[in-house]
């Protein structure tokens, strides 16, 4: 039961990381860590049910919570980026690169 | 607290001071004053109670970082008591030669960092003790020229500080590498001078470390081919970042030769010392002639320098208790001398805004102080008797000699070599008919003779009574040369 | 009065003297002129009363002072005392250095009356004769380098005393290099010397009597190096060119210093080392030979100078050859006392020369002073004798001194240098009578000025010395008992000579010198012969040995320099490494490309990073297991 959990675990990771690189829209890059985030809990849960330790069910809890918070954060920062740029394409925010 | 930390943390501790509070710069020039004085009656002390004969003194030792074996110890003796008296002597003249010129904050903390960095440097047994000040005394010197120097600043610092930081990288590799095989070889870490020399080493091993000290210290002489940076740092460093560089960074490059290289690796140092000779040899005249052509002042002293400095290197190097004797003696006797000079140099610039030697001419006539003492110094880095410089001279080829014969004539062109260039400076600066330039030129004020007259003094006393002061440095070189033949004894 | 104190205060007191009128005039502007001439003329004075005071006494009773002043240095067996001593060769030097110090003293203060930097000039007036004496009276030869060091140093200070014409400092730091070039030999030697023989003490007599423990060739090279510097000191081939140009400096310092006493040094020197010297003959005969192609070389050039300063240091460069040709061959003490009439004579005309360009608003040309002699007879009577002297006319004082050295020379059986020595000495007549005849026997008349009588005087008293000093040496066939020679007491080479063979030499020569003297009589006296001499012959130009040193040494040297700094240290060294942080810089801006700001990519790299550390943690895992 744990092996196919953990398929769908890699999935969905893989999923995040193809997001979170080819996308350019922030929304979307955003969303794509959040399903990061949850492709671990949902490994750790996984992991957690089948040892039969509790602790990894814990600390997915907490990685929600503190998601939750990142989400707030994030909702803030898009609305600084847009009204600076008027735009949300990730490609636009490159000030720390080399090049001006 | 000791005389030693006294020495090392005073400046240190003041110059932080004044810097995170801001006062008034008559106050800042007062307190550095009342620093240095202090310094310099804590050294004259030094100097005093200074035991010819003991090995090393007045040492301090507390434990630092133990799981490494990195502790705070220091200790004087008859080599390094030079350079502190140095640094101790120079760095209160070179305020009172300079006060009305510079009214900077910082180029006053610098220097009173500069001189704490110094004086640890010269002072600490402890290897990473020794690299940590040797970095330090770089910062005052790198802000000084950048903020406060002529030309191409920016540019020039930062070539300086790289080149030298280049070095002195290499040389903490070669410090924790030899940390660490001593570490394998007996349990523990140790940092400490006195306990790193009982370390065997390959052969190979011990070149290649001895390789990464030397680079750092033959980049900070400079030796050739490592001199590139010299010229123009010099040019465009201030009057005090340029003293402080001639006549006590330089010499503790040497200085580090000798008590590093020479304590930790007596047996390859004897082994390479023929290339190092000819290197030495070949940068004395190799700067002497590029000397030769120069018409930018600072320039020209900056190539005096090396080339006295490259003879300081052979002196080392020769290692009897004549070359020995001799080195320690130049170094002190040149950072007189080119002190002065470039002070000297630093005051003509403020008076004529020029550094060109063509564009000077007539001083003699308008000033006739300041070509005295011009002259005077001028002369005593060329060597003639009764200056400093000629005892050590005589004494580095009297070495010369006694090591080859034909070393010895090489080494001996040293009395022609600095003529070429010095009295072209002399007559071009000085004499003749004054110029537009020069023709309203203000003879010595009354604070320039304070600082000039106790350097040209002192030159004249080691010139005339050396004796006196050698009996400090004799002992430490013989105990040096003992050292050295202990080993082949045992064969 | 204890012996030690008396050399002291004979040291000292110009020391002293020099050190006050330096600080006077460094100090206060404006200190009354008779202040400083009290106090040059009490240096010298007194130091010329205790060295007549010495030298009697090391001549009567054999007596040798010495005095230890302090230790100048030791280290292992490298012990220097500052040690003087005061032995007959040393007493036999300060008997002529101190007293025409004292009278070129003297003779300056009327040349250098009214002068604004008249303090300056005796203050090195004084260093001067300190360093002087510091060279004859040191009892070891490094501290004798230091007074010989220092006479240079004083030297160079005086040549270029009017430094408003750069032309004198170029003089003087022509002087000055030159005879460091010496001064490099010098030490080479001594350096030697030590390393062979220091350890048995490294005063003169110690040196000396180890010296047979040296091998042959190291000897001969100590010998030789010694001589360098006697070379460069004493202005003979190669090393000659300063001495002519040395004559920028005033007059009393062409005297007292390039004439009297300084480029004697070298003689000094040699017959210092006289037991080194008779060691090795090769380097004596090399010596001879310098001297002889020295002498005849500057006489010739002489012949054709028209700067009556000029004439006369080809003259003292001519005599000095003498004086090495007589070393050259054994004959120390002949050459002393030949040096000894000679700072006597030379001197003499120095000053006159001095007196005359003074009293001729300035003017050195030979052809512009001509007609001179009804407006200072006085100036002419003691150039007359002092010329004579020079030529060697029986019985003034040259002729006993030249007289010897010619009958050394003859006898030495090295009839070449007698040769050279003959021409040479008959072209030395030719010149001095040449510049004589031309400024005192024309048609043309003109006055001047009169000279001070403080000038004067002293001229009147090296007058009389040329004229007798001779006596104190009459060699035996006059009747004579050599008292100088025996007095000092080196050890001569002892030529044996029949006393009709000197008879003969010295008729032939003294009849040859009138007849040259004739002959420069018809050929320049009321003539305008000398306007029609070439200013631009290969004479007058000195052989061209000038523009030859220019451009063999000055020239590649410099060309050298701007090779060193310009191309090896600019383009090679630091264009490397100007280079190496190019390409450092390229590299980096390669690797900016990567780092483009924006996040995405950086998560892309993240990714890679993380890949590659799993594939290894999995390749270590697989290996585990």
């Amino acid at each position: 039961m744990l092996q196919e959990y953990m398929i769908l675990s890699i999935i969905l990771f893989c999923i995040g990381v193809v997001g979170l690189i080819s996308r350019r829209n922030i929304i979307v890059i955003y969303m794509s860590i959040e399903l990061l985030l949850n492709a671990v809990n949902l490994s750790l849960v996984a992991i957690s049910a089948d040892l039969a330790d509790t602790s990894g069910q814990v600390i997915s809890l907490i990685i929600i919570a503190i998601a939750a918070s990142e989400a707030a954060l994030f909702m803030s920062l898009f609305v600084v980026l847009f009204r600076n740029k008027s735009s949300l394409d990730a490609d636009l925010f490159d000030m720390l690169g080399s090049k001006k | 607290m000791s005389t030693l930390s006294i020495l090392i943390f005073l400046p240190i501790a003041t110059a932080l001071f004044l810097f995170f509070i801001r006062i008034n710069i008559q106050i800042v020039k007062v307190l550095y004053m009342v620093v240095t004085s202090i310094i310099l009656y804590v050294a004259l002390k030094l100097y005093i109670d200074f035991d010819p004969n003991a090995p090393m003194q007045f040492v301090e030792y507390k434990v630092w970082i133990r799981e490494y074996g990195i502790n705070y110890f220091v200790g004087v003796d008859g080599v390094s008591l030079g350079i502190v008296m140095m640094n101790a002597i120079l760095m209160p003249l070179i305020a009172i030669a300079l006060y009305k010129q510079r009214d900077k904050h910082g180029y006053w903390i610098h220097l009173l960092f500069v001189q704490g960095g110094i004086m640890g440097a010269v002072l600490s047994l402890d290897l990473m003790l020794f690299y940590l000040f040797w970095e330090i005394m770089l910062l005052p010197i790198f802000f000084m020229i950048g903020l406060f120097g002529y030309g191409r600043k920016n540019f020039i610092t930062m070539k300086f500080n790289m080149y030298t930081i280049l070095g002195s990288l290499v040389m903490l590799i070669a410090i924790l590498y030899i940390a660490v095989q001593y570490k394998e070889q007996f349990g523990v870490y140790s940092f400490s001078l006195f306990e790193l020399k009982n370390i065997t080493l390959s052969s190979t091993q011990s070149i290649l470390v001895f390789s990464g000290f030397m680079l750092a210290f033959a980049i900070k002489i400079p030796i050739f081919p490592f001199h590139t940076w010299l010229t123009e740092t010099y040019r465009s460093a201030p009057t005090g970042a340029v003293i402080v560089m001639s006549a006590l960074m330089a010499k503790l490059g040497t200085y580090a030769i000798w008590r590093f290289l020479f304590t930790l690796f007596s047996d390859t140092s004897h082994e390479v010392a023929p290339y190092f000779i000819a290197l030495g040899l070949f940068g004395l005249i190799f700067f002497g002639i590029s000397a030769m052509y120069q018409t930018h002042l600072k320039k020209m002293f900056a190539l005096s320098s090396a080339s006295h400095l490259s003879l300081i290197v052979v002196g080392f190097f020769i290692y009897d208790v004549y070359g020995l004797v001799g080195s320690s003696y130049l170094m002190v006797a040149h950072a007189l001398s080119s002190a002065a000079l470039f002070l000297m140099v630093g005051m003509l610039f403020e008076r004529t805004k020029t550094h060109y030697i063509d564009s000077l001419g007539g001083i003699a006539k308008v000033a006739p102080r300041f070509a005295l003492f011009f002259a005077f110094f001028a002369l005593s880095i060329v060597g003639v008797p009764l200056t400093a410089g000629f005892v050590a001279e005589v004494l580095i080829i009297l070495g010369a000699f006694n090591y080859n014969i034909y070393i010895g004539f090489i080494t001996a062109t040293t009395i022609l070599i600095a003529m070429l260039f010095m009295f072209k400076v002399i007559s071009k600066v000085l004499f003749g008919e004054p110029n537009e330039v020069t023709k309203d030129f203000q003879d010595l004020r009354m604070h320039e003779l304070f600082a000039l007259v106790p350097l040209a003094l002192l030159v004249l006393a080691m010139g005339i009574f050396p004796n006196y002061f050698i009996k400090n440095i004799e002992p430490t070189a013989q105990f040096y040369i003992l050292e050295k033949e202990a080993p082949k004894n045992d064969k | 009065m204890s012996d030690s104190l008396l050399l002291n205060i004979l040291l000292l007191s110009p020391l002293l003297s020099a050190t006050l009128i330096f600080l006077l005039n460094i100090s206060i502007a404006g200190v009354k002129q008779y202040i400083y001439t009290f106090l040059a003329l009490m240096g010298s004075g007194i130091s010329a009363l205790l060295a007549l005071y010495i030298s009697y006494f090391s001549y009567a009773e054999n007596q040798v002072l010495g005095s230890h002043l302090f230790t100048w240095l030791s280290i292992e067996n490298f012990i220097v005392e500052v040690a003087l001593k005061a032995d007959a060769l040393s007493s036999f030097m300060i008997l002529f250095i101190a007293p025409v110090s004292f009278l070129i003293h003297v003779y300056a203060t009327g040349y250098m009356n009214k002068d604004k930097s008249y303090g300056r000039f005796f203050a090195y007036f004084n260093l001067f004769i300190f360093f002087m004496f510091l060279l004859v009276l040191a009892d070891n030869p490094i501290i004798m380098f230091i007074g010989w060091e220092g006479v240079g140093l004083t030297s160079y200070a005086l040549v270029g005393f009017y430094f408003e014409d750069i032309k004198n400092t170029y003089a003087g730091n022509k002087a000055f290099i030159v005879n460091r070039v010496g001064d490099f030999g010098f030490l080479s030697a001594l350096m030697l010397l030590f390393i062979e023989v220091g350890s048995g003490g490294l005063s003169f007599d110690a040196i000396l009597s180890n010296i047979g423990q040296i091998e042959p060739s190291m000897l001969s090279l100590i010998a030789f190096l010694l001589f360098v510097g006697a070379m460069g000191k004493s202005a003979q081939i190669p090393l000659f060119v300063w001495l002519p140009d040395a004559m920028a400096g005033p007059t009393p310092v062409s005297a007292l210093i390039h004439a009297a006493t300084m480029v004697t040094a070298g003689v000094y020197m040699v017959a210092r080392f006289a037991p080194l010297y008779n060691l090795t003959l090769d380097v004596s005969l090399f010596i001879a030979y310098i001297g002889a192609f020295s002498a005849l070389f500057a006489a010739i050039v002489a012949t054709r100078q028209f700067d009556i300063k000029k004439i006369l240091a080809y003259s003292t460069i001519s005599q000095l050859g003498f004086m090495f040709m007589a070393l050259g061959v054994g004959a120390y003490s002949t050459a002393l006392f030949h040096m000894f009439t000679h700072s006597f004579f030379k001197a003499l005309l120095f000053m006159g020369a001095g007196a005359i360009i003074v009293a001729f608003h300035h003017k050195q040309d030979i052809r512009e002073l001509r007609g001179i002699r009804e407006s200072i007879p006085a100036l002419f009577v003691m150039m007359f004798i002092a010329t004579l002297t020079i030529s060697a006319i029986p019985p003034l004082s040259a002729f006993f001194s030249k007289d010897a050295i010619m009958s050394a020379l003859y006898a030495s059986g090295h009839i070449e240098l007698f040769i050279i020595a003959l021409v040479a000495s008959l072209l030395t007549v030719f010149y001095m009578f040449r510049l004589i005849f031309v400024v005192f026997y024309s048609k043309v008349k003109q006055a001047g000025a009169s000279n001070s009588r403080s000038m004067i005087y002293p001229m009147a008293v090296l007058t009389i010395l040329s004229i007798f000093a001779g006596l104190l040496n009459v060699p035996e066939i006059f009747g004579g008992n050599l008292n100088i020679s025996n007095w000092l007491n080196i050890l001569d080479k002892q030529f044996f000579i029949s006393h009709s063979d000197e008879i003969i030499l010295m008729s032939v020569n003294t009849l040859l010198i009138i007849g040259v003297i004739f002959y420069t009589y018809k050929r320049y006296a009321y003539s305008d012969t000398i306007e029609k001499e070439s200013e631009h012959s290969l004479v007058a130009n000195k052989f061209y040995i000038d523009e030859i040193y220019s451009a063999v040494i000055v020239k590649p040297l410099y060309a050298l320099s701007v090779i060193f700094d310009k191309n090896i240290s600019h383009h090679l060294i630091d264009n490397t490494i100007h280079r190496l942080a190019l390409y450092y810089e390229k590299l980096g801006v390669v690797f900016s490309y990567s780092e483009n700001g924006n996040v995405r990519y950086y998560a892309l790299y993240m990714l890679f990073g993380v890949v590659s550390g799993f594939t290894y943690l999995y390749i270590l895992l697989r290996a585990a297991l």
